[in-house]
C-alpha cells in the first residue's frame, strides 16, 4: 500500500540546535495517527516542516509520492493538506463565516477582473462558496454564529471554527495541533467522537498531536512518540504504554 | 447575496440610486455657483480621495506598513505632465537640457496620458512590491520610505526627461470638477467592489493574520504583490490629475511630507475603512484650507503674532498625536457607512422587513 504521507529522515536545526532529528513516519489513507512527546519535543516544528511553514534542513516529505519538503504552505495546502493551529490562528477581525470563506478563496478559481466586476460566473461561484460555509458551520455546530466576530466565541467553538475553516481547503490530509487544549473531560470525549465523525464524513486522514492521553488512545491505531526531537518509539497505544523508553521521556528515569 | 432580492428593489437600492442622483445634483451645481478659488479645494478633495483609498489599500486592508506614495505619485504625475505637454511646451520648457529626441515630438490626449501614468506607476509599484514584500512592518516602511527618496533623487537629475528641479510648468488644467471627481467616484466604487469580493477577504486575513491565512491557501506574496501594485496604479493616476490640476510640478512636490499628508487622512479616518478615508480626505483638505489663517498674523488679544508659515501643519500634527493616543481605531474604525447603519442609530427610520442582514 502506498502511503498518503511519507517523510524519510527529516532534519530541521535553528542555529546549533536540532529542533527534529531523522523524522520518519509514513501515514496511510484514512489513518488517524498521534503525534506524542513532552514539551518541546518538536512535534508543533514537525507539524510546521510537514505543512511548509518552515523548510527542513535535511531530508524528504513526500505527498502522495510527489515531494513537498521546501514548497510553500500555500503550495501544500491546495495539494491536500491543511491544519489547525496550537495557539489558535482564527481571522480575529472577520466574522465567522467569513473565516470559512477565505479559506475557500484557493478553491474559488476566480480572477480579479470578474470578482470585482461581479460578473455572473463569479457570483455564482460567491453563492456556492456561502452556502458551502453554511453547510460546514452546520456540521460543526456553529449556525448560529455566522455573523459574530471569530473572537466573541468560546474557547471550545474557536476550536471547532478553525477545523471547520481548515475542513473548507478541502483536505486529504488533516494536521490537528493539540485540538483537545484547554477542555474538560466531557468536551474531549466530544471531541473524540468529532474527530471521528469528520474522518469518515469527509474521508480524511488525521495527524494529531495531543497531550491528553485519553484522546490520543482513543482514537488513534497508530502513533509516534518524540523526544528531543527524536523518534523514540511508534506503535499501537498498547506497545507505546509499555515502552520503557517512552516512560522514561515522560517521567523521568527512575 | 441579500436577501432581499425578491423585492424588485429593495430600500437600500432606492436610497443609494437616491444618494448618487443627489450627488450627481449637487456637483453641477458647485460647478456652477463655486468661485474658482472654492472650486480648487473642491477638485483638491477628490485627488485626495483617490490618494487616501490607495495607501489605505495596502496600509489598511492588507496590513502593509508602506511610506513610498509619494514616489508613485511623482511617476504618475510626471509621466502624465511629459506625454500631454505639446512640443512647443516642451521645448519651451527644457532651457538647460532639451529633452530626448524621442519625447520631444509626443504628445497624446489627458486620458491615455493619465493611464500610462497610471500603469507605468503600477509597473513599478509590482517591481518595488516584488523586490521589498519579502520584509515586515518597520522593515517594509523604511524601504519604501527609501524607493520614494530614489524616484525624487532620479528625478532632480534626469535632466533630459524631468527638466530636473526647474520642474514643468504651463501644463493644461486638464482635471476638471468632473475629471477629479468622476476619478474619485470610480476609485471609491472599485475600492468598495474589491474589498467586498473574495480578495478583499483574502487581503484582510494577510492583515489578520499572515500564517493562518498562508496555511489556508492563501498566496500571501502574491496577494501582497497584487495589492501593492493596485495602490500604485490608484496613486499614479492621482498623480497624474494632481499635475494637470497644479499645472506646475517639480520634484520638491514629492517629498516624504506628501505621503504623510496622505497618511494622516487614512489614519484620521480610520486604518481600513473606505467610508472613514473619504470623509477625512474631505475634511482634511478643506480644513488645511480653511485654517490657513493661523500661518499669517495672528491676534490673540493681548498680542499679535507675526506670520508662522507651517504652523497648520503643526495643528494637524497634534490632532494626529490626539488621535493615535486617544482614538487609534480613527473616526469610523474599520467601519464602513451603510443604510442599515443608518437607521441603527436612529437617523433613518428602521426597516419594518424581516430580514436583518445584507445592504452594502
Amino acid at each position: 500500500m502506498s502511503a498518503l504521507l511519507q517523510t524519510i529522515g527529516v532534519n530541521k536545526s535553528f542555529g546549533g540546535l536540532a529542533a527534529v532529528t531523522a523524522l520518519s513516519m509514513d501515514v496511510q489513507p484514512g489513518e488517524i495517527v498521534g503525534l506524542i512527546g513532552p514539551n518541546g519535543a518538536g512535534k508543533t516544528t514537525s507539524f510546521n516542516l510537514i505543512t511548509g511553514v518552515y523548510t527542513p534542513t535535511s531530508g524528504s516529505i513526500q505527498f502522495e509520492g510527489q515531494e513537498i519538503a521546501g514548497m510553500k504552505p500555500h503550495a501544500i495546502t491546495r495539494l491536500g493538506v491543511a491544519r489547525t493551529f496550537q495557539n489558535i490562528r482564527l481571522f480575529k477581525e472577520m466574522s465567522v463565516l467569513e473565516n470559512i470563506l477565505v479559506a475557500q478563496h484557493m478553491r474559488m478559481g476566480t480572477n480579479l477582473f470578474e470578482a470585482t466586476l461581479r460578473l455572473p460566473s463569479y457570483m455564482n461561484k460567491e453563492r456556492h462558496v456561502h452556502e458551502r460555509a453554511r453547510a460546514l458551520l452546520a456540521e460543526v455546530g456553529l449556525s448560529e454564529h455566522e455573523q459574530a466576530p471569530a473572537t466573541s466565541l468560546p474557547y471550545g467553538k474557536q476550536r471547532r471554527l478553525e477545523i471547520a475553516r481548515a475542513l473548507a481547503t478541502e483536505p486529504k490530509l488533516l494536521f490537528l495541533d493539540e485540538p483537545a487544549a484547554g477542555m474538560n473531560p466531557q468536551e474531549s470525549v466530544e471531541l473524540m467522537d468529532f474527530i471521528l465523525k469528520i474522518r469518515d464524513q469527509f474521508k480524511l486522514t488525521i495527524v494529531l498531536i495531543e497531550h491528553h492521553m485519553q484522546v490520543v488512545m482513543g482514537v488513534c491505531k497508530r502513533m509516534y512518540v518524540l523526544d528531543y526531537g527524536v523518534t523514540i518509539a511508534h506503535g499501537t497505544p498498547e506497545e507505546i504504554q509499555k515502552n520503557p523508553m517512552v516512560i522514561e521521556a515522560y517521567l523521568g528515569a527512575g | 447575496m441579500n436577501t432581499s432580492k425578491k423585492l424588485p428593489m429593495s430600500r437600500n437600492t432606492l436610497l443609494t440610486l437616491g444618494a448618487a442622483v443627489i450627488g450627481l445634483v449637487l456637483l453641477f451645481v458647485f460647478d456652477e455657483l463655486f468661485d474658482r478659488f472654492t472650486m480648487q479645494i473642491f477638485k483638491l478633495c477628490a485627488i485626495n480621495i483617490i490618494l487616501a483609498l490607495s495607501l489605505n489599500l495596502i496600509n489598511g486592508f492588507t496590513g502593509l506598513f508602506s511610506l513610498g506614495h509619494a514616489g508613485f505619485m511623482a511617476v504618475g504625475a510626471y509621466t502624465c505632465a511629459i506625454l500631454t505637454m505639446s512640443p512647443e511646451q516642451k521645448e519651451v520648457n527644457y532651457v538647460i537640457q532639451p529633452i530626448v529626441p524621442w519625447l520631444a515630438n509626443v504628445q497624446f490626449p489627458f486620458l491615455p496620458a493619465l493611464l500610462i501614468g497610471g500603469l507605468l506607476a503600477g509597473l513599478i509599484g509590482w517591481l518595488l512590491g516584488v523586490i521589498s514584500l519579502r520584509l515586515r512592518d518597520d522593515y517594509l516602511a523604511i524601504a519604501t520610505l527609501g524607493f520614494s527618496e530614489i524616484i525624487r533623487v532620479i528625478l532632480t537629475n534626469a535632466m533630459t526627461f524631468t527638466n530636473g528641479s526647474l520642474g514643468l510648468k504651463g501644463l493644461a488644467r486638464f482635471t476638471t470638477m468632473w475629471w477629479a471627481w468622476g476619478s474619485a467616484i470610480l476609485t471609491t466604487l472599485f475600492l468598495v467592489l474589491l474589498i467586498k469580493s473574495s480578495y478583499g477577504r483574502a487581503f484582510k486575513s494577510i492583515r489578520d493574520n499572515e500564517i493562518a491565512a498562508e496555511s489556508m491557501g492563501i498566496n500571501v506574496f502574491g496577494m501582497k504583490v497584487l495589492s501593492f501594485t493596485i495602490s500604485s496604479f490608484l496613486a499614479g493616476i492621482a498623480g497624474g490629475l494632481l499635475a494637470h490640476y497644479l499645472t506646475t510640478i517639480d520634484p520638491k512636490q514629492f517629498i516624504f511630507l506628501k505621503t504623510f499628508d496622505i497618511l494622516l487622512i487614512v489614519v484620521l479616518g480610520g486604518v481600513g475603512s473606505i467610508t472613514g478615508s473619504v470623509v477625512a480626505a474631505i475634511v482634511v483638505t478643506i480644513s488645511m484650507e480653511a485654517l490657513r489663517f493661523l500661518d499669517g498674523p495672528l491676534n490673540l488679544g493681548f498680542m499679535v503674532t507675526s506670520g508662522v508659515p507651517g504652523l497648520r501643519m503643526v495643528f494637524f500634527s497634534a490632532l494626529l498625536m490626539v488621535v493615535v493616543i486617544y482614538r487609534q481605531q480613527g473616526l469610523m474604525g474599520k467601519a464602513e457607512f451603510s443604510w442599515d447603519a443608518l437607521s441603527r442609530i436612529g437617523l433613518l427610520p428602521r426597516r419594518k422587513s424581516k430580514s436583518e442582514k445584507g445592504g452594502r
